[in-house]
């Protein structure tokens, strides 16, 4: 057999395929958005302020929210803000409710305020608390300045002049105040050296690799090893020739999230990831020899990435708590290459993933063909 | 053939085609476990937020720590936090580091007393990068409650300033005092209830749960289309290649291959269901209002993957404008908020897609039902389902006569 040639062909055949190609074009701009900054701050949500209540205490509320930053407040009736809501203009709508002014002065605090966040949404979980705050604020003014207004001698200027300390107060520093101190892990580094982008590149590739790997479906089919063995070939050998082209491809576009990440040892990430698409070349072997078509493999690809990724803590840092997911995941080519980028060793624990899933491959796609035969 | 042995034949086929239904229907398990096991942890355990805080209180104040008494019980009741107590702040910074708590809280000697007597206290609270979702979530919601507790008792000795300045004697002030900050307590300790919820800190905040839940039932849906998407094109390609069908042969099999189709996504709402209802127990009144939407949903999927199946030769190129169209609806549930001085067109255009009317409906309607925003989101997708319908009828009556 001309291993040459079939490198050759499989080369030009995933240059011809677009569709798959656009997947990794797609992770190397995602990946490097990732490294140079994440996702862009999000823009202030439009929410509707509904006072239902004709007390000055539902104007005041209403004013005192009109004036909060972080969410674009705006004062409108009800019909309106349901309509905006309705049409996905408003992201929330808080309502004073017409008995705010009278609850408030009887010392009541249930349901003064009704709150409606639509969860389709990001980050809505500080509104609630931005309502509570700003009501808390004018139930206390309120109360505590009519026991002031009940005690002899207190006159309507005395009053005033709380009214006005009250507002200093309301506006100005508490006398209670939390710091908030990042404890950093012994083992870990910090946010700035866990490369987010290398290891979502990482988690793209391997996913690539899977998608863009229809031509290994036909290893679990029996005919096309039957042929290969017919003519006197080497099955490893075809393999390992066919899936050259995808791993170069792969490590192509792992070249500018590297030189945007800044990684202090390039060349160590670089041999890191060599070995790394090596195992997942071989893990994608036996994934699409098990799916046997792509209808399939396009349910499985996404599904076993994400899990191995997850696993593996490539998407996102593994908590504490999943330190037993930390143990499981040894076996996983990103575990490895994850401890790459940390700077930890990682050769032996990378080549023993290697072997394993290249063992795993070939002897899965060999028994599903003898199967199939 | 009538038109229900049509639907029947096509209900066989696309149920019984090899392995893609079953993986179809049964993908949204795996996926379901990782969410449980990654996400869920992090997002809530049941209502809201849930945060493991140890807690050092070096303050001997009793008041103090019948105050604390209160708030614990009251956010370990709610599910919202659970609280261990620990000696000395090395400890609490231990248990941060080892990953045990996702946060420490110190409250330093004499806080009551120095803050009743008008000094300023800073807490100190520690949490770790692994503990940072939560841990700062559960921070913020601490420091504005404290901050706005804090205030209210410098309102209490504004006021109890003024009345010593009109005589008032210091027995009367101390009363004026007290009152002042029990109320101060008293609307702290309730706060959640201000907005009809419960707790002390981040009362009824699952949004992010919410939202959680509402994309994983899509995304399982979506990917629940794809065998359609695939089995369209091949039959067209294969089967109606090799022999021709009439106008009415063609139309049967259409609309019987949309119903078909949407009975396959239907099939993993049932899995998704029991899933959410472990998750955040969802009330069985609550997903029957999704009902009809749950309906509209599949029929509209259905009838996108049909209008794809219908555009492609090959069904593996369906599959492949199915994964690139599916990026571009997720695209548009995420994007909008994201990215600001989007054109105005644009931005319309994201908010009006069938995914976002799909995610809105799983994770509002579903918990609280603004009927005007479901009718919204209901005519969203009608429209979408009409469009993709006619779309794919089109394509699908041009590749069949063509054949």
């Amino acid at each position: 057999m001309n291993y040459a040639s079939i490198f050759k062909g499989r080369w030009l055949a995933l240059f011809r395929d677009i569709t798959s190609l656009f997947i990794i074009l797609l992770a190397v701009i995602v990946s490097v958005w990732i490294e140079k900054g994440s996702m862009p701050d999000e823009t202030a949500m439009f929410v509707a302020v509904v006072n239902e209540d004709t007390g000055e205490l539902g104007e005041h509320l209403a004013d005192v929210l009109l004036s909060e930053n972080g969410f674009d407040l705006r004062l409108t009736d009800r019909d309106e803000a349901v309509k905006m809501i309705a049409s996905n203009k408003a992201h929330g709508m808080i309502v004073i409710r017409p008995d705010f002014t009278e609850k408030v002065r009887a010392g009541a605090y249930e349901k003064l305020v009704e709150t409606t966040i639509m969860a389709d949404s990001y980050d809505m979980n500080t509104l609630g608390e931005l309502v509570i705050n700003d009501t808390v604020k004018i139930w206390m003014e309120e109360l505590i300045g009519r026991k002031l207004g009940a005690v002899s001698g207190i006159d309507e200027a005395d009053l005033q002049a709380f009214r006005e300390n009250a507002v200093e107060v309301l506006h100005g520093g508490s006398l209670l105040d939390v710091n908030a101190n990042l404890v950093a892990d012994r083992s870990d580094t910090d946010e700035e050296q866990t490369f987010s982008g290398l290891r979502w590149y990482a988690a793209f590739a391997l996913f690539y690799l899977m998608i863009s790997g229809t031509w290994m479906c036909a290893y679990g089919s029996g005919g096309l090893l039957k042929r290969v063995r017919s003519k006197g070939g080497n099955v490893v050998k075809l393999f390992v020739f066919q899936s050259l082209p995808g791993m170069l491809i792969t490590y192509m576009g792992l070249l500018p999230v590297l030189l945007v990440s800044g990684h202090p040892k390039p060349v160590q990430v670089l041999a890191a990831f060599l070995l790394y698409i090596a195992a997942s070349s071989a893990m994608s072997l036996l994934v699409c020899a098990l799916a046997g078509s792509f209808s399939n493999l396009v349910f499985l690809a996404p599904v076993v990435t994400m899990a191995a990724s997850l696993v593996s803590g490539m998407l996102c840092k593994l908590p504490d708590w999943a330190r037993v997911w930390d143990y499981v995941s040894v076996i996983f080519p990103g575990h490895w290459f994850y401890a790459a980028i940390l700077q930890e060793d990682h050769v032996a624990g990378a080549l023993v993933a290697t072997v394993f899933w290249f063992l795993a491959g070939m002897s899965g796609s060999l028994l599903l063909g003898n199967r199939k035969k | 053939m009538s038109f229900f042995s049509l639907l029947f034949y096509d209900i066989k086929r696309l149920l019984g085609h090899g392995k893609t239904a079953l993986i179809a229907i049964l993908l949204p398990l795996p996926v379901v476990f990782l969410f449980a096991v990654f996400l869920l942890p992090m997002l809530s355990a049941g209502k809201g937020v849930v945060v493991s805080c140890a807690l050092c209180n070096e303050d001997t104040n009793e008041t103090l720590t019948k105050l604390l008494d209160l708030v614990i019980n009251s956010e370990v009741e709610q599910g919202t936090a659970i609280v261990y107590p620990v000696k000395d702040v090395e400890s609490g910074k231990r248990l941060v580091e080892e990953g045990r708590v996702a946060a420490f809280l110190h409250i330093p000697e004499n806080t009551y007393q120095d803050s009743m007597n008008g000094r300023q206290v800073v807490l100190d609270y520690y949490y770790s990068p692994a503990h940072a979702f939560e841990a700062l979530t559960f921070y913020t919601a601490v420091k504005s409650s404290l901050s706005v507790f804090g205030q209210g008792i410098r309102l209490v000795y504004v006021a109890g300033g003024l009345a010593m300045e009109h005589g008032l004697t210091q027995e009367d002030v101390l009363t004026l005092w007290r009152e002042g900050t029990d109320d101060i307590i008293r609307i702290h300790m309730h706060r959640g209830k201000i907005i009809g919820s419960g707790g002390v800190f981040l009362p009824g905040a699952d949004y992010h749960l919410r939202f959680a839940i509402a994309l994983l039932f899509t995304v399982c849906a979506y990917f629940a289309a794809f065998p359609v998407m695939y089995l369209t094109s091949v039959d067209l390609t294969e089967i109606l290649g090799k022999r021709s069908m009439g106008t009415g042969r063609l139309l049967g099999g259409f609309f019987a291959r949309v119903l078909s189709g949407a009975l396959l996504i239907l099939c993993t709402f049932l899995i998704l269901y029991p899933a959410a209802r472990a998750i955040r127990e969802v009330p069985f009144a609550f997903a029957l209002s999704v009902l009809p939407a749950v309906f509209l949903i599949a029929l509209t999927f259905s009838a996108f993957a049909l209008f794809l199946g219908s555009l492609f030769q090959r069904g593996e190129g369906a599959l492949w404008a199915g994964l690139y169209a599916g990026i571009v609806f997720f695209a548009c549930v995420i994007l909008p908020e994201r990215i600001e001085g989007l054109p105005k067109a644009v931005s319309s255009v994201l908010h009006f897609s069938p995914v976002r009317a799909c995610v809105s409906i799983f994770s509002n309607a579903m918990f609280k039902m603004i009927p005007e925003r479901y009718e919204q989101d209901l005519l969203i997708l009608a429209t979408a389902f009409v469009v993709f319908l006619a779309a794919g009828l089109a394509a699908y009556m041009k590749r069949g006569r063509a054949l």
